[in-house]
C-alpha cells in the first residue's frame, strides 16, 4: 500500500492541498500510460469473496492486498479512509467491489495494467482507455509517430513503433483525430468502440522526398539541418554546360553570380556570403568525390601563376549536367560538418543517376538546339565625331605633344588625315551572331532484383557570342551496383569527359571591343587574310616599323589575331570509385570506397608569326627562331590527381520509437598537381595538323614543376537521434589533420550538433487546422578551413631571381648568368586552421495544404582568416606571409515559400526564396586596414572619393582653392568644368588610427570613403510552374539587391579627351561655358585635375531582376504511347529562352558582367523515355 | 546458425582492426614532402651562398629595367626632377612638382624595392653567421667578402632612402612573424649614420678585386667611393662640418687601382663594362631564353626582366614611359663648343648615328631636336632582347670615380684645400678633352676652383646618370651653396614654351619625396609620424 506521507508543506497552505495533488497524480498517470502500461487479464479472472462488518474503508482495502496482486494507491488527505463500511461480496471482480466500496464516496479509482490500483478524488479525470493500430494504406505496414488526438482537446498521443497506439479518453464517444505528415488526416468518431485501427492514406506534400545529406540520405521531414536541394526536373531547365548554373535563383542562402557569356567561364558560387577574402568557394563533392584542383588554397591571391596554369576552363563543365540526379547545398555548420575538411563555405553535392533495383531496362533521351545572342551594344563615336573629338582635345592645351604615331592624322591638310575615313563597326566585327548551343543526351538504366546499372553518353557544345570561343564535352559514365549476397554489396561508378574548348587568350574583354578607333579598318583582300594590318611592318628599306598606321587609337586587331591566331584548350577527366559494403548485423553496414579523380588539362597555342601585324606590341616577329621562322607554338599540360579513400561504418536502426543513425567516417585524400609546359619559336609549317615542338632547330623552351602535394586526414562521428520524429538531436565530431599547417598545428577538432522539435507532433497543437506541419530547429557548429598557400608555415628558397656577373667575352655585355636563393617571405610557423563557427535557428512549415515554407536565421564569424598579412612594405618581402589574422561575421535570414494549388486540371506552383547578408569584417591584423578589408566594413567596399561637382565659374573655383586644396590637381591649369571632391577626413595622429573623421581642408587619400558593397545585401528569386493537361509551363526569376557596382565602362569611356582609345558618344556633353548642365568634366588633354579619377561619380546600383529562364513544354498524352506499344513511354517536347529580360538601373553592358555578359538564349528541345 | 554469428562477429571485428590500422596510418599521410627547396637544407655549398648574395644585386632589375606592368621604371623619377633633364609635355608630376602625392606609383615601387634588396642583404647576412650554412665555405675569405657586398649593397638603399626620403625606417636586420613587423620611422641621420658605419666595415671586409668572372661585384673601391658620398652628402645637410669632409677624404685616399678610362664614352659602352673607372654598376643583361619580358620583375623569374631600360629618351613604341624624357635646354647649352661630353651625351642629328634600329625614329623633334644618348649613342644602343627590343644589356653606371674625385674635390674645397680640389677637377676635364682623336682643346683645364666650377662640372660630367643631380642640388642647397628656393622655372630647365607657372616646385616641400601611402597605411608607427612635411 502506498500512502503519501503528510507534506508539511502541504498543511500550511491547505489551499494548494488538491491542486498539488491533481497534478501529482497527473503527472503519475501519464508517466505510467507513457510506459504503456494498461488494464490486463489479471483483473479480469481475479475473483475476490469476502465479507466485513464495521470496518473502515482502508482496512477492506489492506485486507485485499493481503489475499491478492493488487496494491492500492490513494491520499487520506483527500479521501475519508476511515469511513466504516459494511461489505459482502462473493466472486466478485476488483472492479465491482471497489465500485460498492466507494459507492458513496467522493472517491473513484482506476485498475492499472501491473495491478497497481489507484484511489483519487472524482476530481482527478481517470479516463478511459482507446487502443489500435495506424497503418499505410498502401502498404499496410504500421505507422509509427502518427498523431492522435482528441478532438476539440489538448489530449493526444503518437504511435509506437508498428503503429500501436493507446490513448486515454474522457469517455467513448469523442472524435479521434490521426495525423501523420505526408498523409491525408482522418477524424473518427469512436462512437463507444474501445479500439479502433486506422489506414492513413499517404499524400504528396514533398516532406517524404529523400534529401542527400552526404553520407547518406534522409527524408526532409527528419532533416535538422540547413540544406538545399534540386532534383534533374529542375537542373534540366536550365540551358549550361555546367551545373552551378542550375542553382541560381532556386535556393536559399546560395548566390550563384559572375555568369559570363564565356561557355567556360567559371560561376562565382557563395554560400550565406563570403567567409573570406580568400577561397570563398564551396566544396564540390561528386558522388562522394570532393573535388580538388591546380591551385587550391591560393585562388584568388596574389599568385598569377596559379590562375593563369589552372587555365580557363571551368571544372565543373566537365560533368554533364544530365547525369545528375539531385544537388543538395549543406549550408550550415551542422550539415557541412561531415566534410569538415574544405566544407567551411559550404557543400555542393552532387549525386548522379542510377538504376534502380527491379525496373526494366529504360533508355531516355534528350536532345536541345539553341541560339545565343549578346544584344547589348556601347554607343561610341563614329569617325567624324571622334576626329573632331581629338583636334579640339589638342587645341585644349598648347603644351600638348602630338604623338608621334598620330602626327598628321588630324590634320585636314595633311595627306594621312582620318576624318574622312568611313566609321567601322568593331564591336560587331567581334561578335558571333545567333552562336549555337546544342546538347544531347541518351541514358540506359535499369535494374535486376540484385543488380542496378546505368550507362550514359552526352555531348554537348555551346559557343561563345565572341569570335572564336567555344566549349564541347562528351562523357560517359556508367553505374553498376549489385548485391552479392545478404551481407555483401559492391558497386562501382566511372566517369570520363573530354573537353575541348577555345579562347583568345585576354582578349575577350566586350567592351574594349568598343574602344577600337572607328577609323581603323577590318578588311583590306590585300592583307594577310584579308584582314587589314595595324602596323606598318616591313618598310620598303627592308627594315621593321611597328609604328601604328592608324595612330594611337588604333588597337590590336582581334579579328585577324583569332583567325590566324589559335589558343586552345583540351582537358580529359576520369573520375571513379569501388565500393565494398558489408551488413554483418541488421542496420550496420559498414563500407570501404576508394576513389579516383584524375584530371588532365592541356593549353595549346600557335602563333602565326604574320600576325604581328595586326598587334603593335608584338615587334618584328621575322626574326625569331633565329629566322625563317613561320610562326611559334606552345603547349602546356597540367595533371591533377586526385585519391580518397574513406571507410564509412553506419549503424541505423529503430528501438520502438526510438530512431538512431550512427556514423563514423575516416578519410583520407591524397592529392597532387604537376604543370609542365614546352615552346618553340622556330615552325617552318602554319598548317595546324602538322605543327609539333622540336625539330631541326633549337629555339625551344621546357619547364615543369615538381608535383605539388597536399594531404588531407579526417576522422568524423555522427549520431543522429529522433523520437517519434518529434524531437531530434544530431551531433557530428570530427578531426582533421591537413598538410598545410606544422606539425604541431595539423589537426583540429571541429564539433557541431543541431536540434529539432516538431512541434505539431505534440497534442497541443492539434486544435490548429491550418497548420499541418511545423518544425522547429536549430544548431551550431564549427567548421575549420585550411586553404592557404602550401609551405606557408615553411621558409622555401626561391631560385626566381636571376643576376649576372663578370664580363663574358662569348657574350659582351650579358654576364655570366645565374639564378638567384633568396626567401620572397616569411614564414609563419604557428599557422592554424581557420574556424567558422555557425549558429542557425529556424523552421519549416507546412500550411494549409501545399503551402510550404521555411524560414532561417543564421549567424556565422570565421575566424582566424587564413590570409595574406599586408604587412609594411618597409619589410622588404616580396610575398607577404600568411596568418590567422581577421575574422569576418555573416548573418542574415533566408526565407522560402512553395505553394502548389490545383484548379481542376491546371497545377499551379509559385516558389520564392530571399536571403539576406550582413557582411562584415570584425578584426584585422592589428586592426590595420587591408585596402578594402577593414574592420566594421563588408568585405571588398567600394572605397573612393566623394564627388562634389563641377567649378561652374572661375569665382567658384577661386573660392574653393582660398579653402582646400586637392593633392592630385596641377593647380595652375585648373578651369571651370573640373571637378571637384569633398572633404572627409584627414590623417591620422593618434597611434594605432589610420585617419581622423576632422576635416583638414585637403583632398587626399584619407578622403577615400566607403562608396558601397560589392556583396549584396539580399538576394532572391521565384519561380511559376504551371500543367495543364499534357502542357507544363514554368518561368524563374533572380535578383540581387542593395549592392554597388563600380561602372569602369563610364569610368574608362565617359572621358571628354582622348587621343587614343575611342569613348560613348555620352562623353561628347562635356562641360562648356555653354553647357553647364553636365556630369561630365570639361574636355582637356591630360586631365590636370584628375577629373576621370575614380570617385563616386562611377558607382552605380548593382540591382537587378531577371527573367533567367522560361520554359514551354508539351508532354504527349498516354494515347500516343498506346499507339506505339509502349516502345515510346514518355515524350516532352519543349521551347524556351533565357535570360529574357533584365530590370536593372545598372547603365553599363550587365550588371552581373561586364567584360563578357550573358547571352539570350533562345532553345528548343526533345525528352523522350523508350 | 552459431557459427555463421560467430563469422559475422569477426568479420565485424576485423573490419575495425583493420580501420583502426588504417587510421594509424593517416597520420603518416600528412607528411607529405614539400616541393619546395626549404631554408633549412638549401644552403649545402659555397657556390649556394654566392647564389644568396646575387639574389641582393638581382633585386636592382626592378628599379633600372623597364617595368612596363606597373607604371615605367622607377628610377626615371629621380632623373627628371633636377635641372639636367626635362619631360616633354608638362604632365609630369616629378618634374612640375604639381600633384605629385602619396599615391605616386613609381615613388612607392622604389621605396618598396630597396626594402626587398636591404632585406635580402640582411638575409645574407644572418645565413652567414648560421654554423650549419658558413661550415661551406672553402674559399679563403670569401665569407668576409659576402659580408662586406651584404653590408656595401644594403648601405646603397640606406643612402638612397635617407636622400629621398629621410625618415625611412632602419631594416637592418631579418624580421621574423613574431617580431616587430611595424617598424618606426628612423630619426635624423640616424639611416645615413648606418651607412656610413656599414660601409666602413664592408670596405675592411671586401676584395680589392674579383675575378673576370665576377667582376662587377662590389670591391673595397666601391665601398670607399661610397663612404666618400655619403661623408660628402653627410656634411651638406650637417653645416658642411669639417669632420665629415675629413673623412671623405680619407676614404677617397683609400681606393686604389682605380683610374679614369680613357674615353668618356667607355664609361657607358655595355663593351667595356666593369672597367676601372666604375665602382658600382647595376648588372644589365638578359635572360638566356631571350625573352625579357617588360612586363614581369626580375622575381619572377625566367622571362623576368634582367636589363635596364633606356627608351624613355628614345621612340620605341613601348608605352606612355617612352620618348619622354630629354635635355633641358639648359643642359644643351652648358656645354662649351669641343666638350666631347657634349656628343656622347646628347645630340640633335640621330641620323648621322648610324642607327639602323627601328624604334629610332628620323624625325626627331622633341626637346628642340635633341636626344639624351648617353647609353644608346650608336653601337651601345644595339644591345636590346631580342624579342621585345626593351630591354638594354648595357649596364648603368651608378658610382664611377669621376664622380667620387668631383665629390671629393668638394670636401677639399670645403677644407681650404684648393689645391687638391682644383687637381680632382681638372683629371676629369682633362680626361673630357682626351676622349676624341685628336684630343680636343676643351674644356681646358681650369686655373682656380670655386664651388660653382664643381657644381657646374658635376652638371656636365654626370649629366642623365642615376638621378645624382637631384640628389646634388638638394645637399648644395642644404649646405647653402645654391638656394632652390628661389630658383625660378627656367633654372630648373622647365622649358621655356610652356607657361611657368605651370612649376610649381616648393622648398622645403619638394625637397623630400613624400612616404609612400601604402606603407603609411600599413604601419601605424609611420602613419601616427605623418608623411614628410607638405604632403
Amino acid at each position: 500500500m502506498i500512502n503519501f506521507s503528510k507534506p508539511i508543506l502541504w498543511d500550511r497552505y491547505p489551499a494548494f492541498k488538491k491542486y498539488l495533488l491533481i497534478m501529482k497524480l497527473s503527472f503519475i498517470l501519464s508517466f505510467l500510460g507513457m510506459m504503456q502500461i494498461y488494464a490486463s487479464v489479471y483483473s479480469q479472472n481475479t475473483k475476490l469473496t469476502f465479507a466485513y462488518k464495521d470496518v473502515s474503508v482502508k482496512e477492506v482495502l489492506s485486507q485485499i492486498e493481503k489475499t491478492t496482486d493488487f496494491r492500492f494507491f490513494y491520499n487520506e488527505d483527500f479521501i475519508d479512509m476511515e469511513r466504516k463500511v459494511d461489505l459482502e461480496v462473493t466472486d466478485m471482480k476488483v472492479e465491482d467491489v471497489l465500485s460498492n466500496l466507494l459507492a458513496s464516496s467522493e472517491a473513484k479509482f482506476k485498475v492499472l495494467e501491473n495491478n497497481l490500483i489507484i484511489i483519487a478524488p472524482k476530481e482527478v479525470n481517470l479516463q478511459q482507455t482507446v487502443t489500435g493500430k495506424v497503418t499505410d494504406s498502401q502498404t499496410g505496414e504500421g505507422l509509427p509517430g502518427v498523431n492522435v488526438v482528441v478532438k476539440g482537446t489538448t489530449t493526444g498521443t503518437s504511435t509506437g513503433s508498428g503503429g500501436n497506439y493507446s490513448i486515454e479518453v474522457p469517455d467513448k464517444n469523442v472524435t479521434l483525430v490521426f495525423s501523420f505528415i505526408g498523409y491525408a488526416s482522418q477524424e473518427i468518431p469512436l462512437n463507444g468502440r474501445a479500439t479502433l485501427d486506422v489506414a492513413l492514406v499517404s499524400e504528396a506534400t514533398g516532406l517524404e522526398d529523400v534529401v542527400v545529406i552526404g553520407y547518406g540520405t534522409r527524408v526532409k521531414k527528419d532533416v535538422t539541418t540547413s540544406i538545399s536541394a534540386i532534383d534533374a526536373s529542375k537542373i534540366q531547365n536550365v540551358v549550361t554546360m555546367n551545373a552551378e548554373m542550375a542553382m541560381q535563383g532556386k535556393m536559399s542562402g546560395v548566390q550563384v553570380s559572375g555568369n559570363a557569356g564565356n561557355p567556360m567561364s567559371r560561376p562565382t558560387v557563395r554560400i550565406r556570403g563570403t567567409n573570406t577574402w580568400g577561397v570563398s568557394t564551396p566544396l564540390y563533392v561528386i558522388d562522394g568525390i570532393p573535388v580538388v584542383e591546380y591551385g587550391a588554397g591560393i585562388e584568388g591571391l596574389e599568385d598569377p601563376r596559379a590562375s593563369d596554369v589552372r587555365g580557363p576552363v571551368n571544372i565543373m563543365s566537365t560533368i554533364d549536367p544530365n547525369d545528375i540526379e539531385s544537388i543538395s547545398v549543406l549550408k550550415d555548420a551542422s550539415a557541412a560538418a561531415i566534410y569538415g575538411v574544405r566544407a567551411a563555405n559550404g557543400v555542393i553535392l552532387i549525386t548522379t543517376k542510377k538504376g534502380r533495383l527491379g525496373d526494366k531496362t529504360t533508355i531516355e533521351f534528350s536532345a536541345r538546339y539553341g541560339v545565343q545572342n549578346i544584344t547589348q551594344k556601347l554607343d561610341v563615336l563614329n569617325t567624324a565625331q571622334y576626329t573632331k573629338l581629338v583636334q579640339d582635345v589638342y587645341a585644349s592645351d598648347p603644351a600638348s605633344t602630338v604623338a608621334a604615331e598620330n602626327v598628321g592624322l588630324f590634320d585636314p591638310a595633311s595627306p594621312k588625315y582620318l576624318g574622312n575615313s568611313p566609321t567601322y563597326d568593331w564591336q560587331e566585327a567581334n561578335k558571333v551572331k545567333n552562336a549555337p548551343t546544342q546538347d544531347y543526351s541518351i541514358r540506359l538504366s535499369g535494374g535486376t532484383e540484385k543488380t542496378d546499372y546505368y550507362l550514359s553518353f552526352g555531348y554537348g557544345s555551346t559557343d561563345g557570342n565572341a569570335l572564336g570561343n567555344y566549349l564541347t564535352r562528351k562523357s560517359g559514365a556508367f553505374k553498376l551496383n549489385t548485391q552479392i549476397n545478404k551481407f555483401l554489396k559492391v558497386g562501382t561508378n566511372y566517369r570520363i569527359s573530354l573537353g575541348d574548348g577555345r579562347d583568345a587568350e585576354g582578349y575577350y574583354n566586350y567592351w574594349n571591343f568598343a574602344l577600337t578607333a572607328p577609323w581603323q579598318p577590318i578588311y583590306d583582300p590585300n592583307g594577310p587574310n584579308g584582314w587589314a594590318k595595324q602596323v606598318e611592318g616591313k618598310l620598303p628599306n627592308g627594315s621593321y616599323s611597328a609604328n601604328r598606321i592608324h595612330g594611337t587609337g588604333s588597337r590590336i586587331h582581334v579579328p585577324a589575331m583569332v583567325d590566324m591566331n589559335r589558343m586552345w584548350y583540351s582537358n580529359i577527366r576520369n573520375m571513379g570509385n569501388v565500393f565494398v559494403e558489408l551488413s554483418p548485423l541488421k542496420g550496420l553496414r559498414v563500407k570501404g570506397t576508394v576513389s579516383v579523380d584524375s584530371y588532365n588539362h592541356n593549353r595549346y597555342a600557335f602563333e602565326n608569326y604574320v600576325t604581328s601585324v595586326f598587334n603593335y606590341t608584338r615587334g618584328d616577329l621575322s626574326t625569331q627562331g633565329g629566322g625563317n621562322s613561320v610562326g611559334g607554338y606552345n603547349e602546356r599540360t597540367i595533371k591533377n590527381s586526385n585519391i580518397i579513400s574513406e571507410l564509412t561504418i553506419n549503424y541505423n536502426n529503430k528501438f520502438g520509437d526510438h530512431s538512431i543513425d550512427l556514423l563514423a567516417n575516416l578519410s583520407n585524400q591524397q592529392y597532387k598537381s604537376m604543370y609542365g609546359g614546352a615552346s618553340t619559336d622556330y615552325l617552318t609549317t602554319t598548317n595546324l595538323d602538322l605543327i609539333r615542338l622540336g625539330g631541326s632547330r633549337e629555339y625551344n623552351n621546357t619547364e615543369s614543376t615538381p608535383w605539388e602535394k597536399t594531404a588531407l586526414v579526417g576522422q568524423m562521428v555522427r549520431a543522429s537521434y529522433n523520437y517519434q520524429s518529434k524531437y531530434y538531436v544530431d551531433a557530428t565530431v570530427r578531426r582533421d589533420g591537413s598538410s598545410r599547417f606544422a606539425p604541431e598545428n595539423r589537426w583540429g577538432i571541429f564539433p557541431s550538433f543541431s536540434l529539432a522539435w516538431r512541434l505539431t507532433g505534440e497534442s497541443f497543437m492539434s486544435g490548429i487546422g491550418w497548420l499541418n506541419d511545423l518544425k522547429l530547429r536549430g544548431g551550431w557548429g564549427q567548421l575549420g578551413n585550411q586553404e592557404v598557400t602550401p609551405w606557408a608555415f615553411l621558409s622555401p628558397i626561391t631560385t626566381q631571381p636571376n643576376y649576372v656577373w663578370g664580363n663574358d667575352p662569348a657574350n659582351i655585355g650579358r654576364g655570366y648568368w645565374s639564378e638567384g636563393a633568396t626567401v620572397f617571405g616569411m614564414a609563419n610557423p604557428g599557422l592554424q586552421w581557420e574556424k567558422l563557427s555557425t549558429t542557425t535557428v529556424g523552421f519549416d512549415a507546412t500550411l494549409i495544404k501545399n503551402l510550404n515554407l521555411s524560414f532561417e536565421y543564421y549567424n556565422k564569424l570565421n575566424d582566424g582568416i587564413l590570409q595574406t598579412v599586408t604587412l609594411p612594405s618597409s619589410l622588404g618581402l616580396v610575398e607577404a606571409p600568411k596568418a590567422n589574422i581577421a575574422s569576418v561575421r555573416n548573418k542574415g535570414i533566408e526565407v522560402s515559400f512553395n505553394y502548389t494549388k490545383e484548379i481542376g486540371d491546371l497545377v499551379l506552383t509559385v516558389g520564392g526564396n530571399l536571403t539576406t547578408v550582413k557582411n562584415s569584417v570584425e578584426t584585422t591584423y592589428k586592426g590595420i586596414p587591408m585596402g578594402t578589408i577593414e574592420e566594421g566594413y563588408p568585405i571588398y567596399y567600394i572605397k573612393g572619393y566623394k564627388y562634389g561637382g563641377i567649378f561652374q565659374s572661375q569665382s567658384e573655383l577661386d573660392a574653393w582653392l582660398a579653402k582646400y586644396s586637392d593633392a592630385s590637381y596641377q593647380v595652375a591649369k585648373l578651369k571651370p568644368g573640373d571637378t571637384y571632391y569633398l572633404d572627409q577626413r584627414s590623417a591620422p595622429t593618434e597611434p594605432g588610427t589610420f585617419y581622423k573623421d576632422s576635416l583638414d581642408n585637403k583632398i587626399d587619400s584619407y578622403d577615400q570613403v566607403y562608396l558601397g558593397k560589392t556583396i549584396p545585401g539580399f538576394f532572391y528569386g521565384f519561380n511559376i510552374d504551371a500543367q495543364f493537361k499534357g502542357f507544363d509551363f514554368s518561368a524563374q526569376f533572380t535578383g540581387v539587391g542593395d549592392v554597388q557596382k563600380v561602372n569602369s565602362i563610364r569610368q574608362s569611356m565617359e572621358s571628354p579627351y582622348t587621343t587614343g582609345n575611342n569613348v560613348l558618344t555620352s562623353a561628347l556633353n562635356y562641360w562648356t561655358p555653354t553647357n553647364t548642365n553636365t556630369s561630365i568634366p570639361r574636355m582637356i588633354y591630360g586631365d590636370p585635375a584628375q577629373n576621370m579619377r575614380f570617385s563616386s561619380r562611377f558607382v552605380e546600383s548593382g540591382a537587378y531582376l531577371r527573367l533567367s529562364t522560361i520554359q514551354l513544354g508539351y508532354t504527349l498524352p498516354d494515347a500516343f504511347y498506346k499507339l506505339t506499344k509502349e516502345t515510346i513511354r514518355n515524350l516532352r517536347v519543349y521551347v524556351g529562352m533565357s535570360n529574357v529580360f533584365t530590370v536593372t538601373k545598372y547603365t553599363g553592358l550587365d550588371p552581373e558582367n561586364d567584360n563578357y555578359p550573358v547571352p539570350k538564349i533562345m532553345y528548343f528541345g526533345v525528352n523522350a523515355k523508350f | 546458425m552459431k557459427v555463421i554469428k560467430y563469422y559475422k562477429y569477426l568479420a565485424a571485428t576485423s573490419i575495425l582492426l583493420l580501420s583502426s590500422m588504417f587510421f594509424i596510418s593517416c597520420e603518416k599521410n600528412l607528411d607529405v614532402a614539400p616541393s619546395k627547396e626549404l631554408e633549412g637544407s638549401y644552403f649545402d655549398s659555397e657556390n649556394k651562398i654566392q647564389r644568396a648574395v646575387g639574389s641582393v644585386y638581382a633585386k636592382m632589375a626592378d628599379m633600372y629595367s623597364p617595368q612596363a606592368n606597373q607604371g615605367g621604371c622607377p628610377i626615371t623619377f629621380s632623373i627628371l626632377a633636377g635641372d639636367d633633364i626635362t619631360f616633354d609635355g608638362t604632365g609630369s608630376a616629378y618634374e612640375t612638382w604639381s600633384g605629385l602625392n602619396a599615391s605616386d606609383y613609381r615613388i612607392f615601387r622604389m621605396w618598396q624595392r630597396l626594402y626587398q634588396m636591404a632585406a635580402r642583404a640582411n638575409f645574407v647576412m644572418e645565413k652567414i653567421e648560421d654554423p650549419e650554412v658558413n661550415k661551406y665555405y672553402v674559399t679563403t675569405g670569401l665569407k668576409d667578402y659576402n659580408k662586406g657586398e651584404a653590408l656595401f649593397l644594403r648601405s646603397w638603399v640606406f643612402y638612397k632612402l635617407w636622400d629621398w626620403y629621410r625618415k625611412a625606417p632602419i631594416l637592418d636586420t631579418r624580421v621574423s612573424f613574431d617580431d616587430n613587423t611595424t617598424l618606426p620611422p628612423s630619426e635624423g641621420f640616424a639611416m645615413l649614420d648606418k651607412a656610413i658605419a656599414d660601409l666602413e666595415t664592408a670596405a675592411t671586409l671586401l676584395p680589392a678585386s674579383w675575378d673576370s668572372k665576377n667582376l662587377g661585384r662590389v670591391t673595397k673601391n666601391s665601398a670607399y667611393g661610397l663612404l666618400v658620398k655619403c661623408y660628402v652628402l653627410r656634411a651638406c645637410y650637417n653645416n658642411k662640418n669639417a669632420v665629415d669632409y675629413g673623412k671623405a677624404i680619407t676614404a677617397f685616399d683609400k681606393i686604389s687601382g682605380a683610374s679614369l678610362v680613357e674615353s668618356f664614352g667607355d664609361n657607358f659602352d655595355y663593351r667595356t663594362e666593369n672597367n676601372s673607372e666604375s665602382l658600382f654598376e647595376y648588372q644589365a643583361t638578359q635572360q638566356p631564353s631571350g625573352q625579357d619580358n617588360a612586363w614581369l620583375d626580375n622575381d619572377f623569374g625566367g622571362v623576368g626582366q634582367m636589363g635596364a631600360y633606356y627608351h624613355m629618351w628614345d621612340g620605341h613604341w613601348g608605352n606612355y614611359t617612352t620618348g619622354i624624357y630629354g635635355p633641358t635646354q639648359k643642359l644643351v647649352n652648358a656645354y662649351e663648343a669641343g666638350d666631347p661630353r657634349k656628343d656622347e651625351t646628347l645630340t640633335n642629328n640621330a641620323d648621322n648615328l648610324g642607327w639602323s634600329l627601328w624604334w629610332i625614329s628620323p624625325t626627331w623633334s622633341k626637346f628642340y631636336g635633341y636626344q639624351m644618348v648617353k647609353y644608346t649613342k650608336g653601337e651601345r644602343g644595339n644591345k636590346y632582347d631580342q624579342i621585345w627590343q626593351f630591354s638594354s644589356s648595357n649596364n648603368p653606371r651608378l658610382i664611377r670615380l669621376a664622380d667620387v674625385k668631383l665629390a671629393v674635390a668638394e670636401a677639399y674645397l670645403q677644407t681650404g684645400q684648393a689645391g687638391q680640389a682644383l687637381t680632382q677637377v681638372n683629371d676629369i676635364r682633362t680626361r673630357a678633352r682626351n676622349s676624341v682623336s685628336p684630343a680636343s682643346a676643351v674644356p681646358a683645364n681650369l686655373a682656380a676652383v670655386t664651388m660653382n666650377d664643381i657644381i657646374n662640372e658635376r652638371f656636365l660630367e654626370l649629366a642623365g646618370e642615376d638621378g645624382h643631380r637631384w640628389t646634388d642640388l638638394r645637399r648644395w642647397h642644404a649646405a647653402g651653396f645654391i638656394d632652390l628656393s628661389t630658383w625660378t622655372a627656367a633654372d630648373f630647365g622647365f622649358p621655356a614654351i610652356y607657361d611657368p607657372t605651370l612649376f610649381k616646385f616648393t622648398a622645403p616641400k619638394n625637397l623630400l619625396y613624400p612616404i609612400p601611402q601604402s606603407e603609411l597605411d600599413a604601419n601605424p608607427n609611420m602613419a601616427t609620424s605623418g608623411n614628410n612635411s607638405g604632403y
